[in-house]
């Protein structure tokens, strides 16, 4: 299956982009303004629906990164490049700011060492703020908080969008979008690559470029390399009902460990709140379930921080995978002789850093021999926005089909025949949001499958 | 001013909102004007085509949605605006003398109801298994449901007219919550059995449903998951109004007269009581009549 302009079975690529998550998706964007062969090489049957469709879709400053890394540093430029990308598409994206929150004498010790940290990555707007200062800004936070920092440029972003306009974009450039093309192996010949996919389909490219997120470090040793060996480590996110969001101003942060951010919660651009996630180091990479465990750990804390939040109702429960490595920054490498870019480990930070990673990526290919042509091109693509910011098509009157997210006929129809189709109802939710609503199907889920002509039978 | 200038907004057209604004015209208000989201009216017994419809107010045993064409024939001959295709998003919208809410209940989905485990095609709730049955549309070949209220019941029959076998039910109360001859029915004609005093611990499976696992460690094979009952009130429009609400049923706070909050806006239905029958919801449109029209004469 593919999607896009060119035969993949005749073609040389330039360059094959192994993993259609958000990164993969960035890369190939970027490389398609220039005059080049595209091709998205994606194993699943959609774009971005790994580890990018189930992260906490926050675009981060990179406050709380450690200075002087690969990550900091393209964290940093990612948040600038995606903060102005995302309006100019219709990405929705809300600037409602974070707030760190202590909840001990530790942690609210703690909070200079960060703000200095913040400091020294170049983030100049952190401001520690005093335990009644931080009931002002969130009023429903439960008893305990001690002191608190203000991050006010923080963002939330419409995830599931991201990874879609930058493969639209990328398509409407002359890439091609191959999904179902599991990538098993890599023969490097003297000019030109030889991928090797599961169903026995082969691609044939200049340059390889590895996006493929959990199993990056399999493909990576395919390539005779070594260096990291990713350990997912699994996040657990509870979504709660939109009647809850007047609860929360701002994103509510713990103040974070070197293992992970923590328990935070968030308001989603979609006017949720979001609850998570854990992170919980495991080895399957494929074990995508929540757990009883997952869930009870969430509910306590958010007992602590939001207790109003539970008496809200739950509309989502579900967890992704972090590709985590025994490193803690990303691995970032390039390799001449092999004609391969490696964007290994790209954790929870990789929604955020995904443009500048594209940036990296790009300029590694050119150092690995890559030729681009000087002048640019690109097509403007337009997303319909999905946030409640924003103005949607059942404003204008348009007949609804899902109301709990309120999707039109028009918003499902358009998703069926997009640049990269919805071709199950999963993708059609990430596209519309139809059924990620409170009824989960309830009212619209017959409806849907007329209007898509899907079953729901195995 | 008479009843006859008088202007009345029902939100829902289910039985309890149709047969609100049957009465009120019979009581001679001007205006009565039904807002229903969906593009028929009807509420959920457009989807229920079994018989037990109809009897406490028309007095006959129908179907679902027999009965619910024969509500909307009677508001449309009673002179009724029914608009469908119509939903309302604030009351500040509506500029009418009274609004009654009638906009109904849903069953919990699976994750409302915190199940653990992977999210697979092949997850239901009652509600939408009817209608993806009336839609001629198949489910699966083995179902556990899960709740032993009457809906519960009823979907081992829904399930079997599109091809499904119910290969148990499952509820952690102590006892199912339904009357004596469906589950006999449910027990004899169809050999379904009934674990009681237990409950999901995980629903297994990448693309499609697998097995569940129960909270005491026996597994189940099937390829469907039918979520039955745990009913909440449709209650976002009486949250967004800022009305009262009432903590245990999640619906909007009334009084005798079904009167809530604001002295313009009435709720009835399953909105505030959350599993009563269709013919009873119904009943409520009736009274409420009264009680709209005696406070905008």
């Amino acid at each position: 299956m593919s999607a896009g302009n060119v035969d993949p079975g005749t073609t040389v690529y330039d360059v094959a982009v192994v993993g259609g998550g958000v990164v993969g998706c960035a890369v190939a964007r970027l490389l398609s303004h220039h005059d080049l062969r595209v091709a998205i090489v994606e194993a699943g049957p959609d774009l971005g629906a790994g580890t990018s469709k189930a992260n906490t879709a926050i675009l981060h400053t990179g406050f709380d990164a450690t200075p002087g890394s690969l990550e900091a540093r393209l964290v940093a430029r990612g948040y600038s490049l995606l903060n102005e990308y995302a309006p100019s598409v219709g990405i929705s994206i809300e600037e409602v700011g974070a707030v760190l929150v202590a909840w001990d004498d530790e942690q609210a010790a703690a909070l200079v060492n960060i703000a200095a940290k913040a400091l020294a990555n170049g983030y100049e707007h952190a401001q520690i703020i005093d335990r009644d200062a931080v009931y002002e800004c969130e009023p429903h936070l439960g008893p305990g908080a001690m002191g608190g920092m203000l991050v006010p440029g923080e963002h939330i972003i419409d995830p599931w969008s991201t990874p879609l306009a930058f493969a639209y974009e990328a398509i409407a450039n002359g890439a091609a979008a191959l999904v179902n093309h599991d990538v098993v192996g890599c023969d490097v010949g003297h000019d030109v690559t030889v991928l090797r996919t599961r169903h026995g389909a082969t691609l044939h490219a200049r340059f390889v470029v590895n996006a493929a997120g959990l199993r990056g470090d399999e493909l990576h040793r395919s390539l005779g390399l070594d260096g990291f060996t990713i350990r997912p480590r699994r996040g657990e996110l509870i979504v709660f009902d939109k009647l809850s969001r007047p609860l929360l101003n701002r994103t509510v942060l713990p103040v974070p460990t070197s293992h992970t951010k923590g328990v935070l919660v968030a308001p989603t651009v979609f006017g949720n709140v979001m609850l998570g996630p854990t992170a919980d180091d495991i080895d399957d990479k494929t074990a995508t379930g929540s757990t009883r465990a997952g869930i009870d750990t969430l509910l306590a804390k958010g007992k602590r921080i939001l207790p109003a939040l539970m008496d809200e109702e739950v509309t989502a429960v579900y967890a992704g995978l972090r590709a985590a490595t025994e490193h803690s920054d990303y691995q970032v490498s390039e390799h001449r002789d092999l004609r391969y870019v490696c964007l290994g480990g790209i954790r929870s930070t990789g929604l955020t850093a995904s443009m500048a990673l594209a940036e990296e990526a790009l300029n590694r290919l050119i150092d690995c021999g890559l030729e681009i042509a000087t002048a640019a091109r690109t097509t403007a693509i337009r997303m319909t926005p999905l946030g409640e910011v924003d103005e949607r098509p059942y404003q204008r009157g348009a007949q609804i089909v899902c109301h709990c997210e309120r999707v039109t006929v028009g918003e499902v129809a358009a998703a069926c025949v997009a640049p990269v189709p919805a071709v199950d109802f999963d993708g059609l939710r990430r596209r519309t949001r139809a059924l990620a609503g409170r009824c989960q199907g309830f009212y619209c889920q017959a409806e849907l499958c007329k209007l898509t002509g899907w079953g729901v039978a195995p | 001013m008479t009843l006859r200038d008088r202007t009345v907004a029902i939100v829902g057209g289910g039985p309890a909102g149709l047969s609100a604004a049957i009465a009120l015209r019979r009581l001679g208000v001007g205006a009565v004007t039904v807002y229903e989201r969906e593009q028929q009216a009807g509420g959920i017994p457009r989807h229920t085509d079994h018989l037990g419809f109809g009897m406490r107010d028309l007095h006959r045993v129908m179907t679902g949605p027999r009965y619910v064409r024969a509500l909307a024939r009677r508001a449309n001959e009673a002179g009724v605006q029914l608009r469908v295709g119509a939903p309302v998003f604030s009351l500040d919208d509506l500029d009418v003398d009274a609004v009654v809410l009638a906009t109904g209940v849903r069953e919990r989905p699976r994750a409302a109801r915190l199940v653990p485990g992977d999210r697979p095609v092949g997850i239901f709730t009652t509600g939408s298994l009817q209608q993806l049955a009336m839609a001629g549309q198949r489910v699966g070949t083995r179902a556990v449901i899960v709740g032993a209220e009457h809906v519960s019941f009823s979907a081992i029959f829904t399930l079997a007219h599109v091809g499904c076998r119910a290969v148990a039910m499952i509820t952690p109360l102590p006892r199912h919550q339904s009357y004596g001859v469906l589950k006999l029915a449910a027990a004899t004609v169809r050999r379904v059995p009934v674990l009681t005093g237990v409950d999901v611990a995980e629903i297994v499976g990448h693309r499609r449903v697998e097995r569940v696992v129960l909270t005491n460690g026996r597994t189940i094979a099937c390829d469907t998951v039918i979520f039955s009952a745990d009913w909440i009130p449709d209650n976002e429009l009486a949250r967004r109004s800022g009305l009262a609400m009432n903590p245990e049923i999640k619906g909007p706070a009334v009084d005798a007269t079904f009167r809530t909050s604001r002295n313009d806006v009435f709720a009835i239905g399953n909105l505030v009581h959350r599993v009563a029958s269709a013919d009873r919801c119904a009943l409520d449109g009736r009274a409420v009549a009264t009680e709209v029209a005696r406070s905008i004469s």
